[in-house]
């Protein structure tokens, strides 16, 4: 018996070790060898071949330029935010939030895409501008990029700062104001200070948000000749030369290791000393603004989010009932052609039930593994449970193109003699999505368990009932919603995810986002808008259904409370950092 | 209103309040620096912060961070910040009920101490009755927002006015009976006490406050006939409750003679 359990034991724990080596770092491994590969061996050649174009230079110039001007925008503008919502007796906190974590659930080539119908050559608002006599605004520059990549990540920053502002002890500021400083000398210099972690962190997940990402420049920069390492990558990789896979994979070492540089800039900024994390969050006012300021800050804020986030959304959406792109916007140019198109194409209806399917299986495949996972770090202490988390979240952390790569190169063989033959299936898809978006599961159901006092298992060993009653009776019912909730966070990226699909799907498995992608390279920019449209509708859809309990009851403030509204958002705020487009 | 960093105050947090990522100079120099103390000196703000430290017995912690302070420690820190600029008062909020029992003897010697050597007006709130009477030169007693009473501790102790003050202060037993001028009948004994002290609040409603220590308990004879219902052994006394008639009296007494629950008994009162 014991011997028995012994050796069943040592078995799964074999099998655990083996899976995260064959699923999570073998594929990275493969990377790193293929990208020291070359027709003649081993060797650096690789690297300096590409550091000898004048492109991959400027790839790598461009995506650090990028990444930290973006990152400067969002880390400012989210900040801001926070310290709005956090601090001041602006009203409509409910609209304000909801309107800033937007971009979380939006995936980031639909922001793109708004955009670039919003600032369009022939739209509304360039003509405005060129009437006042002003240069027209180009979204397909720079600037561009930098613009809607920080708009996307301003959610990170804020999310990170917004609770860390909340949870500073207001003691601190009276003792402050009781030495003799202003309330304005204590924000800066107790307050501020004692964020600076938060934003620091915030902006370092933004950083490699804006280095992750692959919609934003392939939609804006491939046109306009910009290229940045996350398209230069998918460009090599789809160019089928000789030495194309080998230069892709250096370039994505290139990459990661910026990606590390920007990890490791956190510690730069981190001062010492930190908070407990048992710190309660404190709702009060603390700075209260006179009738006039309050309105002026908050309908301010409100109308520049709604310059930011709304109005490029409506301008798609009127772009998308458009019969062709750039005509001016009259009744006899309106059509329901496009969606119509949509709604007949075979393509698009194969498309919306991939994304669908993998978006379920996906979510499915993450609640029961990440759940079991989870279970065995937090109740039973597992050492080989703690390796699995820890090799999930670094296929997390690497970009995505980089991570669609490694899929390439592991999966055709994953074991020498062995070829599963999944690539240019849906299979390797599944694969792909659930290596990359496990850890959220798995921290999602860390945190859930965490609620459940171990206690109420014990009880019910004590009640003398095994492990079916455990799970369905006491388990399953106290972690359905918070599992559930977690898991909206992976089904969503899922359904609409662009940066793995653009590698790995083939002709038969395109994504909703390869095929919006695609239209949008052609030129089919009424088509790509309309689609858009549907998919925002849905996921909003999807977003209230979820939340309708926490949306139809109105938020009080009371002090000391948490306000419903922030509650209702709170699944948005698990994971703080939206990867995957 | 004046606003709070231009009244000339220094003020100690029950929860301290102290800023996580300043060392302990860092928090006594904090206020020197402020615009109230802008017509200072490098020279005087440095023996300020020198000062402060030194008499809070802070000298060999001044460079590290609150994180790695004790409770007592920290409570120093509030304290030498609070003091550093001499402000004119000094608030202290329930300084001592975060710390262990045996820190908060000390630490109230060393408020005396730091009261003493400024000289400023303290004024401290707490709801520890032996902290008030042992540390105040003045208490105010107030309850439900109200002023009950203000006086010395002895006043306090020995003469409350109000049977809130009798009863939360020296835990005062009350003893029903009628008034008549400066005499007590005590209801249902043939018992006469006369005080001229005590205060019209009980003269009004029938009431006669009896210190714990002021009955005594005898085994039996001319008193007060009750029963012991219960014994705390505390060191240098016992404190019995004692029923008489459906009222409990909290009695302090010495160790002539021990009694266990149950025992019948007769209670004397002294002056």
């Amino acid at each position: 018996m014991e011997i028995n359990r012994k050796a069943r034991s040592f078995l799964i724990r074999g099998t655990v070790y083996l899976l995260a080596v064959l699923v999570f770092l073998a594929p990275l491994l493969r990377l790193l060898a293929m990208g020291f590969r070359s027709e003649t061996g081993y060797g650096p050649g690789n690297f300096a071949e590409l550091l000898a174009e004048e492109r991959t230079r400027e790839a790598i110039v461009n995506t650090v330029v990028i990444a930290l001007t973006s990152t400067a925008l969002a880390a400012a503008a989210g900040s801001g935010l926070a310290f709005l919502v956090a601090y001041t007796n602006v009203k409509r906190k409910g609209l304000l939030e909801f309107l800033v974590l937007l971009p979380f659930i939006i995936p980031s080539y639909i922001i793109t895409l708004s955009w670039s119908s919003f600032l369009s050559t022939k739209g509304s608002f360039n003509r405005f501008l060129t009437a006042l006599g002003l240069p027209a605004a180009d979204i397909y520059t720079m600037g561009g990029i930098i613009l809607v990549l920080g708009i996307c990540n301003i959610p990170i920053v804020y999310v990170n700062v917004v609770h860390m502002l909340r949870k500073i002890p207001r003691d601190m500021e009276w003792a402050a104001r009781a030495c003799g400083y202003t309330q304005k000398q204590a924000m800066v210099k107790i307050n501020l200070v004692s964020a600076l972690p938060a934003v620091a962190a915030g902006s370092v997940l933004a950083f490699l948000s804006a280095i992750d990402n692959f919609s934003v420049p392939a939609f804006l920069g491939i046109s306009s000749g910009i290229p940045v390492l996350s398209t230069y990558i998918y460009e090599k990789a789809i160019g089928f030369g000789p030495n194309a896979f080998p230069l892709a994979a250096a370039l994505s070492l290139i990459l990661s290791l910026i990606a590390v540089g920007g990890t490791l800039m956190e510690g730069v900024f981190v001062r010492r000393g930190a908070f407990t994390d048992s710190i309660r969050e404190d709702y009060s006012v603390r700075i209260r603004l006179t009738g006039g300021k309050r309105l002026a800050a908050e309908w301010g804020t409100i109308g520049i989010l709604l310059v930011l986030n709304i109005i490029p959304m409506i301008s798609m959406v009127l772009n998308a009932f458009l019969k062709s792109y750039g005509l001016k916007l009259r009744a006899e140019n309106l059509t329901l052609e496009n969606f119509a198109f949509l709604f007949h194409n075979r393509g698009v209806a194969a498309a919306v039930r991939n994304s669908l399917l993998l978006a379920v299986v996906t979510s499915l495949a993450c609640i029961v593994l990440g759940t079991a996972i989870a279970y065995a770090k937090v109740r039973k202490n597992s050492r080989s449970a703690h390796l699995l988390e820890r090799c999930a979240a670094l296929t997390y952390a690497i970009p995505g193109i980089v991570l669609a790569l490694a899929m390439i190169f592991h999966w055709t063989e994953p074991v020498p003699g062995f070829r599963p033959g999944v690539y240019g299936t849906i299979s390797i898809l599944v694969i792909a999505y659930i290596t990359r978006y496990l850890v959220l599961q798995i921290k999602g159901s860390t945190t859930a368990l965490l609620t459940v006092d171990p206690a109420c298992e014990e009880a019910a060993a004590a009640s003398g009932r095994g492990i079916g009653a455990l799970w369905g009776r006491i388990l399953l019912p106290l972690l359905t919603g918070p599992i559930l909730s977690g898991a909206f966070m992976i089904f969503v990226p899922a359904f609409t995810e662009l940066t793995l699909s653009s590698m790995l799907a083939s002709a038969g498995t395109k994504t909703i986002g390869l095929t919006i992608f695609n239209y949008q390279q052609g030129g089919d920019y009424n088509l790509a808008a309309a689609m858009s449209v549907m998919i925002t509708a849905m996921i909003i859809a999807g977003y209230c259904l979820i939340n309708r309990k926490k949306l139809l009851f109105q938020y009080k403030e009371e002090k000391g409370h948490e306000p419903t509204y922030s509650a209702g958002n709170k699944k948005l705020r698990q994971n703080p950092s939206a990867q995957g487009n | 209103m004046v606003p709070v960093e231009k009244r000339d105050l220094g003020m100690v947090f029950q929860s301290f309040a102290l800023w996580p990522h300043m060392t302990v100079r860092q928090h006594v120099e904090f206020p020197l620096k402020s615009p109230r103390h802008r017509h200072m000196t490098e020279e005087e703000r440095k023996e300020a912060a020198d000062r402060a430290i030194g008499c809070t017995g802070l000298k060999p912690y001044e460079n590290r961070l609150p994180g790695q302070l004790s409770g007592g420690q920290r409570q120093r820190v509030a304290l030498a910040r609070a003091i550093v600029g001499q402000p004119s008062i000094l608030l202290m909020d329930e300084p001592l009920s975060a710390l262990d029992a045996e820190l908060k003897l000390e630490m109230r010697r060393e408020i005396r101490n730091i009261h003493k050597l400024t000289g400023a007006t303290v004024l401290y709130v707490t709801h520890d009755q032996s902290e008030a009477l042992a540390m105040a030169d003045r208490i105010i007693i107030m309850k439900d927002g109200a002023i009950e009473q203000v006086g010395t501790p002895r006043e306090i102790y020995m003469d409350p006015q109000t049977v809130f003050a009798a009863t939360f202060v020296s835990r005062c037993n009350l003893l029903k009976g009628v008034w008549s001028n400066d005499c007590f009948k005590v209801d249902h004994e043939n018992l006469l006490l006369s005080n001229p002290m005590i205060a019209a609040e009980f003269r009004a409603k029938g009431l006669y406050p009896v210190r714990p220590e002021q009955i005594n308990i005898l085994p039996e004879g001319k008193g007060l006939p009750a029963i012991i219902a219960g014994k705390q052994y505390n060191g240098r006394e016992i404190h019995y409750s004692v029923q008489y008639r459906d009222e409990i009296f909290t009695v302090y007494s010495s160790f002539q003679t021990e009694y266990n629950p149950g025992d019948q008994v007769s209670l004397t009162l002294s002056a």
